[in-house]
């Protein structure tokens, strides 16, 4: 069983960090913007992917939400990049036309379809994984037991999704910076620094950059944990720090 | 002349005929246990026989939506569905489950293919699979920016592409979004255009601000949207009483049809504002 760590924020860690833990990569890209992810955006990104694999551990390449004819150049360059630089294997996908890219470009990538592929394909029925194998995907993430018995019986490999993220809504757009108007010109990383929520009466959401509401659901309910056993998934462990994925990784140690 | 297409929600088949004498060009419904909408506003397989004949006798064409994606148990019953649709004529389906859509590019045999714009569609590449897939049209995804649709369109110019032209555009990703929609008191009240405090670090700012966009309209810049190539306006709206949306198909028809009366010089202005320079359409320049 491979486990994996994907944290909200990578500021300060170290090389030695990036080693500790007893797992076998990082997650690195954040699903929309990388300036709140490392704290020299796209830059940070590619340091970052750099320590972890100089640390004997793999790196993941998670590719952003919205891939517009803007950026999907830049981005279908960094995971090129990442492929012949750092020897970096496995992407986490959710749009259709850049895992059609990725793998026709590289065909001895692995393609895992994102939990946030969701919001492109939110039912999950016999035909999905059949179109997803079809694209090129290997493998699927999933929080919930019974997709995980439904990916493994349509022969695509499970990743079962620990600290899944939920909200009440996101956008493509920062609600910080262009929502809110909390600063002027560049990026201030007020994601980052500052407290911010949006309240009315008996509702309130916190403003996390690109989601409001945002939380992180744990498997509470041992049927996760089995299943994960039976099916032999590869672990995806998502934490907004390191103490909690750690946490959360000893927890998973303990039900495997 | 430039096509175009006004294409309007009918929620039952009273709606049809009034809908097409304001001036629809074509008109889409859903098909009842198969769409995200109540059942209420959705048609039967015999209702939906009978407006693809009015349709058709009227010169205008019928879409069937299958919004959602498609729970396994309905699956089976769905493509059985589809072949009667097929063969009796409807004029297309659009699609809104990926594996779904795949299924269906091999299975119809008449009608034309169109991806919902709850497929999340954001780039050229993802069009071109869909039309590896058979494809006919794509509506575009409701939160990319003029220059995104731009790119698009001058990539893939042989896919027909659609907008929503007269609805609900939210600042935020509608297709998954969890904010409430609830009844309160009597009125329907969506989370998101409910004013809010915003709190910064524990201390109250103002003023009060919603987190969504109003109804929008764009009959105000149809004139940029075919500048760009755009070929069909979808007017939102199968659950609103047909009443409510005449005055919309009206308007939009208005503003479709003086397109085609704008000066030389205006359209001109318009084809440079809409970065067409390298693709220049004869309507547009006089």
């Amino acid at each position: 069983m491979s486990v994996y760590l994907g944290l909200t924020n990578y500021d300060g860690l170290t090389a030695e960090q990036f080693a500790a833990p007893a797992a076998d990569g990082w997650v690195l890209g954040d699903l929309f913007c990388n300036d709140r992810m490392f704290r020299h955006g796209d830059n940070g990104l590619t340091d970052t992917v750099r320590q972890v694999v100089r640390a004997g551990r793999e790196a993941i390449y998670q590719t952003p939400m919205y891939l517009t004819d803007r950026n999907f150049p830049a981005i279908a360059r960094t995971a090129d990049y990442f492929y012949e630089e750092y020897g970096v294997r496995t992407f986490l996908v959710q749009d259709v036309g850049f895992a059609d890219w990725l793998a026709e470009r590289r065909p001895d990538a692995h393609l895992i379809w994102s939990r946030m592929g969701r919001s492109r394909a939110s039912i999950l029925n016999r035909e999905l994984p059949e179109f997803l194998r079809q694209l090129g995907v290997q493998a699927m993430e999933t929080s919930m037991p019974g997709r995980m018995a439904r990916i493994s019986d349509a022969g695509l490999d499970v990743c079962a999704v620990c600290g899944d993220l939920r909200y009440h809504t996101l956008s493509r757009e920062c609600y910080t910076k262009y929502l809110l108007g909390c600063y002027d010109g560049l990026c201030g990383r007020a994601c980052r620094s500052e407290k911010l929520s949006l309240n009315r009466e008996r509702f309130s959401m916190s403003v996390d950059g690109h989601l409001l509401g945002a939380s992180r659901q744990e498997p509470k309910d041992p049927a996760f944990y089995q299943a994960a056993n039976k099916y032999a998934a590869h672990i995806m462990i998502y934490a907004d720090e390191l103490p909690e994925a750690e946490r959360l990784l000893n927890t998973v140690r303990a039900h495997s | 002349m430039v096509r175009s297409e006004l294409l309007a929600p009918a929620g039952e088949p009273a709606a049809l005929a009034p809908l097409l004498d304001a001036g629809a060009d074509a008109i889409y419904v859903g098909l009842s246990g198969f769409s995200s909408r109540p059942q209420s506003s959705d048609l039967s397989l015999e209702e939906i026989e009978k407006a693809a004949a009015l349709c058709h006798a009227r010169g205008a064409r019928l879409h069937i939506a299958l919004n959602g994606g498609v729970p396994e148990e309905k699956l089976d019953a769905l493509y059985n569905s589809v072949s009667a649709l097929d063969e009796m004529g409807v004029d297309a389906l659009i699609a809104a489950d990926w594996g779904v859509l795949a299924r269906l590019s091999k299975q119809l045999r008449h009608a034309e293919l169109h991806a919902s714009t709850l497929l999340g569609t954001y780039n050229s590449r993802t069009i071109r699979y869909l039309q590896k897939l058979g494809v006919r049209r794509t509506v575009l995804s409701t939160n990319l920016y003029f220059d995104e649709m731009d790119a698009i369109l001058q990539t893939v110019p042989d896919m027909e592409f659609e907008i929503v032209a007269d609805g609900g555009i939210c600042f935020n990703d509608n297709r998954i979004c969890e904010l409430p929609h609830v009844n309160e008191g009597g009125a329907y009240t969506v989370y998101c255009q409910q004013d809010y405090t915003l709190f910064r670090n524990g201390r109250e700012q103002s003023p009060k601000r919603s987190i969504g966009a109003r109804h929008i309209s764009s009959w105000e810049i149809v004139d940029a949207y075919l500048e760009l190539g755009i070929f069909s306006f979808k007017i939102e709206g199968r659950t609103v009483p047909y009443p409510y949306i005449l005055p919309r198909v009206r308007k939009l028809r208005q503003a479709l049809d003086a397109y085609e009366t704008r000066s030389g010089r205006e359209t001109s202005v318009l084809h440079y504002l809409c970065r067409r320079s390298g693709h220049a359409r004869e309507a547009a320049v006089k």
